[in-house]
């Protein structure tokens, strides 16, 4: 355990994050920019699998850093910065579809389910320490519904609390256990 | 720790926030009980080592690097936003100070030709005479994206003149002050900057350039590429022409038209502030953005303020610009020491702390107004 990979989080922790969200909303330039180089890669992965769309993606989260810029004096106080950009693009994207920018494709998008996709094959098979079950597991991950995939992705691939997950796909702290507890339910049956 | 955890499978670990806090490291109080249990040899040790290896493959494609520049894009965005805030009402209907606070940044567009000023989005098409003039007053810098996609970084007190759409054969901007320019490549049409003494001429490169007019020197500092520098006074059989190679640093003296080519230091980390004849003391935590390589030359336009065996006098000068205040010693023999180290983003107060952290100095505040003294 002792070589354990240091994730971006714990980097981050480093950095004060109330502070650096006070210094952005008193309009300092090298906070946004902050912001935006520590939670650009997390974000657009978050953005690209709810549109299946890299081009739509980098689009909206310009949209999102310039909703945030200009109202960035009215915006709150956070209490976790990457749960509450994450909450931001959600619902840019959501705009985005209900303003008919493009067609709904899956047709309960609407009623707060996305088009989630997860495929992380690729790259597990690319790694050393693949063992089948690793692979099958997140393999099965795509017999799940949207609604379960997004709550898998968020709690695991993006490493976000229950309460956070809550705060962004709109749901109750226990409903988005329940949502987990279920979907890793039926993973394990698969097993 | 709880028997029931040796009947985990891979979906119970999975389940428990606190294995997943520790194995993403979120946790480190819990993580030495976490470890002597895979070390006690449990009967589901197998399970536990693939829920680790799935926590960290999903984690890895999580945060997966993408696969594009995310400083362009962030240029796209500061160019969306400053054309936005342009023809926007929050321009006039904010109060001077708290606008110059929040853009950093006073925008005047000059018409050429016409005489009055013109606020306008986009470039028009075709050709144009439109320049631009950005002036950053005191305490503040700012960034800008050129038409052909090039960003200068505009520090405080500090001019550029530029085109909305450059010639065909050059790409020519005018400064006054400091900047740091990331230039796109273009190899028919050279970028150039035109300072009071010297041209600077680069086909696609990183560099800085300072040249306020209260200053002897004109310094090009080149972070990649190469630039061609021309003195725009150049003597009598001279050629006047110096080529700048990378991490090299010309200074020009405008007095004597003298140049002077030194290899710029070596990463200016985050040496902490000390006065020289002491030990340097640790007055404040190794800074934030440590791992963020940034040269001496460019670094304040992340924001810091990096000081290499400089004397006060001179120190305080910078702190003058980059806060807007004014910095009076009282004390001349203060002069006699040098000081090496980082300022970043922090207030002035918290500056001159650790500037009294360091050295036997202490200082009074009283608006913009400050005193350093024994």
């Amino acid at each position: 355990m002792s070589e354990q990979r240091k994730t971006s989080d714990q980097r981050k922790k480093k950095v004060n994050e109330p502070f650096l969200w006070e210094s952005f909303k008193k309009g300092q330039s090298w906070a946004f920019k902050r912001i935006y180089m520590d939670y650009y890669d997390a974000l657009f992965n978050y953005g690209s699998r709810m549109l299946h769309s890299e081009s739509e993606a980098k689009d909206l989260i310009q949209d999102l850093f310039i909703r945030l810029w200009t109202r960035r004096r009215s915006l709150p106080g956070i209490r976790n910065l990457k749960g509450y950009l994450f909450t931001a693009l959600r619902s840019v994207i959501i705009d985005y579809f209900r303003a008919g920018s493009r067609q709904v494709v899956d047709s309960d998008f609407l009623s707060g389910h996305t088009n989630f996709n997860i495929s992380a094959e690729q790259e597990i098979i690319d790694r050393e320490t693949t063992k089948e079950t690793e692979t099958f597991l997140l393999q099965s991950l795509d017999s799940l519904s949207n609604r379960e995939k997004e709550a898998i992705y968020l709690r695991y691939y993006q490493n976000l609390d229950h309460k956070e997950i809550g705060r962004i796909m709109g749901l109750r702290y226990q409903s988005v256990r329940n949502l987990i507890h279920k979907a890793l339910r039926s993973l394990r049956e698969k097993m | 720790m709880n028997n029931s955890i040796d009947h985990y499978r891979i979906t119970d670990f999975l389940e428990d926030s606190g294995f997943v806090a520790w194995v993403n490291g979120n946790d480190p109080e819990t993580s030495a009980t976490w470890e002597s249990w895979m070390k006690s040899g449990p009967p589901n040790l197998d399970q536990a080592e693939q829920a680790i290896g799935l926590l960290r493959a999903m984690r890895q494609e999580g945060e997966r690097e993408v696969p594009f520049s995310k400083e362009d894009e962030f240029a796209k965005i500061l160019h969306r936003i400053m054309h936005r805030e342009l023809i926007s009402k929050d321009y006039g209907s904010t109060s001077l100070r708290k606008w110059l606070r929040v853009a950093a940044v006073i925008i005047l567009l000059l018409v050429s030709g016409t005489g009055y000023l013109l606020i306008r989005s986009g470039f028009s098409p075709g050709r144009t005479l439109t320049s631009h003039e950005i002036t950053v007053p005191k305490g503040s810098r700012t960034q800008i994206t050129l038409e052909d996609g090039s960003t200068v970084w505009l520090n405080a007190e500090s001019t550029l003149k530029y085109p909305s759409r450059f010639a065909r054969s050059v790409r020519q901007v005018e400064l006054t002050g400091e900047a740091y320019f990331t230039v796109t490549k273009s190899p028919d049409r050279p970028f150039v900057v035109l300072t009071s003494d010297v041209r600077i001429k680069v086909l696609g490169t990183s560099f800085n350039v300072k040249a306020y007019p209260n200053e002897d020197i004109i310094e090009t500092t080149l972070e990649s590429g190469l630039v061609n520098i021309e003195k725009i006074r150049a003597e009598k059989g001279e050629s006047g022409k110096i080529i700048l190679k990378p991490r090299q640093k010309l200074v020009l003296y405008k007095s004597t038209l003298n140049a002077e080519i030194t290899e710029v230091k070596d990463k200016a980390g985050t040496a902490p502030v000390a006065a020289e004849g002491r030990e340097p003391q640790e007055v404040r935590k190794p800074s934030l953005y440590s791992n963020y390589e940034t040269e001496l030359a460019t670094s304040w336009k992340d924001g810091k303020l990096i000081f290499r065996g400089e004397s006060l006098d001179l120190l305080t000068a910078r702190l003058e610009k980059s806060y807007n205040v004014n910095i009076r010693i009282a004390d001349p023999e203060l002069n006699q020491k040098t000081y090496t180290g980082t300022f970043e983003n922090e207030t002035i107060e918290q500056a001159l702390e650790a500037l009294c952290l360091a050295s036997d100095i202490k200082f009074t505040i009283e608006k913009n107004d400050i005193t350093i003294y024994k």
